[in-house]
């Protein structure tokens, strides 16, 4: 059997290793139009800072081709895929043929149709070499501009700050991070990247970039002059879903995939910032493009290509980092803009601790939560709201801080029949 | 692969299995000598109350490990003897595995997760196994 993989980050990584690990005999192949080995994207903007350098990111080790006998073609770009024909067209004309393909081909910066978008010294974050870009071009720059308030812009903003430039971070919403954290997270943490140098203009976007040649200064929507050198242009990702235009594969913001990672056609799976699944906790088709649900999509699209039947965990949006000095753990409908009538809000905060959560619930179930400061247990917060469990009278321990594995255990006795993982059996076994 | 397994009704509560982690993971691996030692010692195996009885959750080396498959990094790895390891050298504290595991099982210090790595620096056995005067705790071969 010949799979061919488009994508050489983590849903497609793990996809070949999974491969692999199912059959020695399987053909793999995987494409990329990156010509570096793989890193991890989560960390680009450390080099930015200088606090990590190209090698410190790789993600895997330097034989991971050879060792699971991958070939990998690296620095080719794939064009079209023919379903019909199973073959997918790479720039260089060749065609290369399939039995079953994985289209992990993840997301490229969007970049908005601005004036001067295509000056010197705009870029968009989402490689390796952007990264190193920025770095290179930051020594001749006395103020970044990172346009948008997003993940990738939060992050670009910190690492721009330890350099020592000044950073002006403009936000079109009212809070940072508005896709994950509503306004009270936001300003903790917005507080936080400001004592670190970070300066913040809420409601506010770029207009225009204006130079000669190069970026000189950005115009805001406010009509205000900023003078800047450097602009990061941190609008979100767009999935990467040209190549199959031609074909019947059902998209929406990226290719429609079913649980077990298979999109209307029955011989291509897609994994990744490019595919489009289920939310579990919202209840719909989402775009939830983080890292554990790569790797899980990845995963599972190579157990079904191995006949293992599989289907996707209950999955939703998460996110955990360590910035400005502080830990974040956020999960579920947390954003500014899930707030919903049906659900009830619960925030605690320890001031001297430093310690904020907030717990989202809807009938009875945990529907979202965060944390900053303090992120011990997360998983366990995840574990019950994934697992849809009826809280009753547990609900008053999680909002007493009080949700360690062990105070959970009467919940999942209660609901033994959704815990089957070895680990779950051994738990309740325990308590025959 | 070795196991750790806890019978729930040997169990005192006496906290000496996290005690014993707990002095494991230091450099000099002696009580008195850790409580002057740069970094606190700090337990892998924590015990606390469920219901009548009590409940000591450390890492249950799953057979499928959701904190590996959340680590950017690639710091966490089930080991080809089963152990899911942390090369603390690569971890960058970000908290992603804590966001996944559902037992709580995975703590955290200034630089990196502190897991239960199974006492690399003893021969073969466990500090807590040992420490546990009921043998509530024993290694299921």
């Amino acid at each position: 059997m010949k799979v061919l993989i488009i994508g050489n980050h983590a849903a497609g990584l793990t996809a070949a290793e999974v491969l692999r690990k199912n059959s020695d005999k399987t053909d793999i192949t995987i494409i990329s139009k990156e010509n570096t080995p793989p890193y991890s994207r989560c960390l680009v903007s450390d080099i930015i800072s200088g606090e990590k350098n190209i090698e410190d990111i790789l993600f895997k080790d330097k034989d991971f081709y050879e060792k699971n006998r991958i070939n990998a073609m690296l620095g080719k770009t794939a064009l079209s895929v023919d379903a019909e024909n199973k073959t997918v067209i790479l720039d260089d004309k060749s065609k290369i043929p399939y039995d079953n393909l994985i289209i992990a081909t993840g997301g490229d910066p969007a970049m908005p149709d601005l004036p001067g978008i295509n000056l010197k010294g705009v870029f968009g974050l989402r490689t390796d070499q952007d990264a190193l870009k920025i770095k290179d071009y930051l020594k001749n720059s006395k103020t970044a501009v990172v346009l948008g308030g997003g993940l990738v812009g939060i992050k670009a903003a910190a690492a721009l700050s330890l350099t020592g430039k000044k950073v002006k971070v403009f936000v079109a919403s009212s809070g940072i991070l508005s896709q994950i954290l509503s306004k009270d997270e936001a300003d903790i943490l917005q507080n936080k990247l400001e004592d670190q140098g970070v300066e913040f203009l809420m409601h506010s976007d770029g207009k225009e970039i204006m130079g000669k040649q190069k970026a000189e200064c950005l115009i805001t929507d406010k009509g205000d002059k900023i003078e800047c050198e450097l602009i990061i242009v941190a609008k979100g990702v767009k999935a990467n879903t040209g190549l199959i235009k031609d074909t019947s594969i059902k998209t929406d913001h990226g290719i429609i995939i079913n649980d077990s990672c298979m999109t209307n056609i029955k011989t291509i799976y897609a994994a990744g910032d490019v595919a489009q699944s289920k939310d579990d906790i919202r209840n719909e088709s989402w775009m939830n493009s983080i890292w554990p649900l790569a790797v899980e999509e990845g995963k599972v699209a190579a157990l079904n290509i191995s006949g293992k039947k599989t289907n996707l965990l209950e999955r939703t949006s998460m996110n955990a980092f360590h910035i400005a000095g502080t830990w974040l753990v956020s999960c579920g409908l947390t954003g500014l803009r899930d707030t919903k009538e049906d659900t009830e809000k619960y925030f605690l905060l320890d001031r001297k601790k430093n310690n904020y959560k907030k717990f989202i619930f809807k009938d009875n179930q945990l529907v979202g939560f965060a944390l900053i400061g303090n992120i011990l247990n997360a998983g366990v917060l995840n574990l019950l709201m994934r697992k849809k469990i009826n809280l009753g009278n547990t609900k008053d321990q999680l909002l007493a801080g009080k949700y360690d594995f062990s105070s959970m255990i009467p919940c999942i006795m209660e609901n033994k029949e959704r815990f089957n993982e070895p680990e779950f059996r051994e738990v309740l076994d325990s308590f025959k | 692969m070795r196991k750790i397994t806890y019978d729930r009704s040997k169990c005192m509560a006496c906290r000496s299995c996290e005690v014993a982690c707990a002095i494991e993971h230091t450099m000099s691996k002696n009580l008195y000598k850790a409580l002057s030692e740069k970094d606190k010692p700090l337990p892998r195996r924590h015990l606390s109350p469920s219901g009548t009885a009590c409940f000591t959750v450390s890492c249950f080396h799953c057979e499928d490990p959701i904190c590996a498959e959340a680590c950017i990094v690639s710091a966490l790895k089930k080991d080809e003897n089963g152990k899911v390891i942390c090369d603390t050298a690569k971890c960058i504290d970000c908290g992603m595995c804590i966001m996944v595991c559902p037992f709580g099982a995975i703590t955290i210090s200034e630089t990196f997760i502190i897991k239960c790595d199974m006492c690399p620096d003893r021969d073969g056995s466990f500090a807590c196994i040992e420490a546990c005067p009921t043998k509530a705790l024993k290694e299921k071969k």
